[in-house]
């Protein structure tokens, strides 16, 4: 957790120095007359400080506002990372039932261990009956790819 | 016009059929939500918003505004049935909610906690239907250096009443509105940060950062957790309170409509914020403290009654000056841009039949809520049974195709869910998502009043001192600022902190 904690600091820090010298790249304008480049570059600035006493917060204190957590499943989270990457390259090209489908059973299957039977089931259900809601009824503009009615 | 000629016409909004449909929509979606443990009334706005666009503005707000009061009647169902509260509002509720149920008494507490929330609620209405309008109308003399200090103000206090190092929280609130910058510059209309991308050119888009840091955050942090509990099984009888149960809650449910109101209208977790506040006042004036925590009634009525007074109280810094004072209120400010309604000082008189509809809407709404939660209480207690592993296939869909249908375009799914692995880094290192976001939508306010004001007065910043608003906001701003250095003080600040729950 306080590793966790030190990582982010230092990885705001770097974000933030990257992000002060883009905005050297805009018109920084005058204190009078401040233009673009202004409030990015002292954000930027504030953002460098504050996680640099963040980090040195962390170091000292060693975890004020950490709060204890369970410990994460990596693996569930990999896979429910990569079926939703997943779901974004290939939703507009199998469009969204098929996407859908394809998604909750993959969710239900891989990721939480479910059999096959009601893994099948419940995407079904939840590809039909949220194009009915989203796309019937609440006319929301979704992909229709391959299946085209 | 007078108040009560302005509610007609709010009424006569408010009962179109389309209007109570999408009000009816909107409080069902909300307590639905409300119920399910691991998704609020955030992700759920946040989730609908794109099928709003086709609505006219009114309806929109209608439908929205019901799933976010929605969302605090649900809460209470899972704190007191389930001991797992479905929003942060509803924590309060499981110490005394749940222990009634233990002792069979989960019927009363349910139904002192939608009684106590309408009655609430109804208040919180009358309050706002007087105070906007009086705001909105002295808000017309704010100048740039007033919005920012407001801005200042609001950013400051979010950071103050977050969990934890208030540090991190500011660090957060800088990180939002340096991340609010990316996009078109508000004054000179260069291109800032969007290296050629036609999605950044219109800014970081706040529905799918929203969805991804509290909704699909949420649920990869909650993968693998048992997330049932042990839901009360029994058979839930007398929901209408007793004449005993009304006599011990009268009064906590007055206190805690009043208290729930003042504390609505501040920036930050209203929502918790009042929910804990009136259960230390209730406990404190108690005759019988040592029964708090072991089912005292007035632990769930109190704190239940102000939870709902404060999300009528949060309305009036968004109606009368623009300024969402939390992150549901931010996504309504973006509800409104969407339908080329500009909130702010002029949105009362400009836009009459969609303030009065609005808040019509929820006197309706409220009541919808009381006939509707009552009943359909057995429903919810089912739909807890379900396993998250199941549900949650599901929120992440929603959340999907909410992402997709707000421009119908893929880009925005993948910053949602880059949102959503950041937001888990970010809530596992102790960095709390509501500062951010609310920067990400108070930032281009809070610049664009800034370098004016600057303008204005050639680069100094004494403006920011010298008008008599601006002095009192910027006074406070730095009171809270400088109170979290002290350590004395700062311990206070902490345990506030830790009690609001972030």
């Amino acid at each position: 957790m306080k590793k966790s904690a030190v990582i982010t600091s230092l990885l705001f820090l770097g974000l933030a120095l990257g992000a002060f010298f883009e905005s050297l790249r805009l018109p920084f304008g005058r204190v009078s007359a401040p233009a673009a480049g202004f409030f990015p570059a002292v954000l930027a600035a504030l953002l460098a400080v504050t996680s640099l006493l963040a980090f040195a917060e962390t170091l000292r204190g060693g975890g004020e506002g950490l709060v204890q957590r369970d410990r994460l499943i990596w693996k569930k989270i990999l896979w429910t990372v990569a079926s939703l990457l997943a779901f974004g390259f290939l939703f507009e090209s199998l469009g969204y039932l098929v996407t859908t489908f394809l998604f909750v059973t993959c969710s239900l299957r891989v990721v939480e261990r479910q059999g096959w039977g009601p893994a099948v089931a419940v995407g079904l259900c939840a590809s039909l009956v949220s194009y009915i809601i989203f796309g019937l009824l609440l006319g929301a503009p979704l992909p229709a790819g391959f299946v085209r009615f | 016009m007078s108040t009560l000629t302005n509610l007609g016409l709010g009424f006569s909004v408010a009962l179109e059929p389309a209007n109570l449909l999408f009000c009816f929509i909107g409080v069902f979606v909300g307590t639905f939500i409300g119920v399910l443990p691991g998704l609020g009334p955030i992700a759920a706005i946040a989730l609908l918003l794109p099928l709003t666009f086709k609505m006219a503005p009114a309806t929109a707000i209608i439908m929205l505004a019901g799933i976010y009061y929605g969302a605090m009647y649900g809460g209470s169902t899972t704190s007191i049935l389930v001991n797992i509260p479905g929003e942060a509002a509803s924590v309060v509720t499981c110490l005394d909610g749940y222990q009634m149920a233990r002792q069979g008494r989960a019927g009363p507490a349910l139904g002192i906690a939608a009684l106590g929330s309408f009655i609430a609620g109804t208040f919180g209405l009358v309050g706002l239907m007087f105070f906007a309008p009086v705001l909105g109308a002295a808000a017309l003399r704010f100048g740039p250096p007033e919005y920012f200090t407001l801005t200042f103000l609001g950013l400051t206090l979010v950071s103050y009443l977050s969990r934890g190092s208030m540090l991190k929280a500011l660090l957060m609130a800088i990180f939002g509105l340096l991340l609010g910058t990316i996009g078109m510059d508000p004054i000179s209309g260069q291109e800032r940060f969007t290296y050629g991308s036609l999605t950044l050119g219109d800014g970081l888009g706040l529905v799918p950062v929203a969805m991804g840091l509290f909704g699909i955050a949420e649920v990869l942090d909650n993968l693998g957790k048992n997330l049932r509990g042990d839901v009360y099984e029994r058979e839930i009888k007398g929901l209408l309170p007793s004449r005993k149960d009304w006599k011990e809650s009268f009064w906590p449910i007055v206190r805690g409509s009043i208290v729930g109101f003042f504390i609505g209208i501040l920036p930050g977790p209203s929502g918790a914020m009042s929910s804990f506040a009136s259960y230390a006042m209730e406990k404190r004036l108690s005759r019988h403290r040592e029964k708090f925590g072991s089912g005292a009634i007035e632990g769930v009525a109190g704190p239940e009654s102000a939870n709902n007074a404060a999300s009528a109280g949060a309305f009036i810094p968004l109606l009368s000056l623009g300024f969402p004072s939390n992150v549901v209120m931010a996504l309504l400010v973006g509800a409104l841009l969407i339908h080329g309604v500009q909130p702010g000082p002029l949105f009362i008189k400009n836009y009459p039949e969609l303030f009065w509809g609005v808040v019509a809407s929820m006197y309706v709404g409220n009541a919808m809520l009381l006939l509707l939660n009552l009943p359909l209480i057995g429903i919810w207690v089912r739909l807890l049974k379900v396993p998250y592993a199941i549900l949650y296939p599901l929120i992440l869909l929603f959340c999907l195709i909410g992402a997709y249908s707000l421009n119908n375009n893929i880009v925005e799914i993948f910053i949602m869910v880059i949102s959503g692995i950041i937001g888990l880094l970010l809530r596992r290192g102790g960095f709390e998502g509501a500062p951010f976001l609310l920067a990400l939508v108070l930032g281009p306010l809070m610049e664009s009043s800034l370098r004016q004001s600057l303008l204005i007065s050639r680069g100094s910043f004494a403006i920011f001192f010298t008008r008599p608003v601006s002095a009192v906001l910027m006074l406070l701003s730095l009171t809270f600022l400088l109170t979290s250095l002290v350590p004395a003080l700062k311990t206070k600040r902490e345990k506030l902190a830790a009690e609001m729950g972030g």
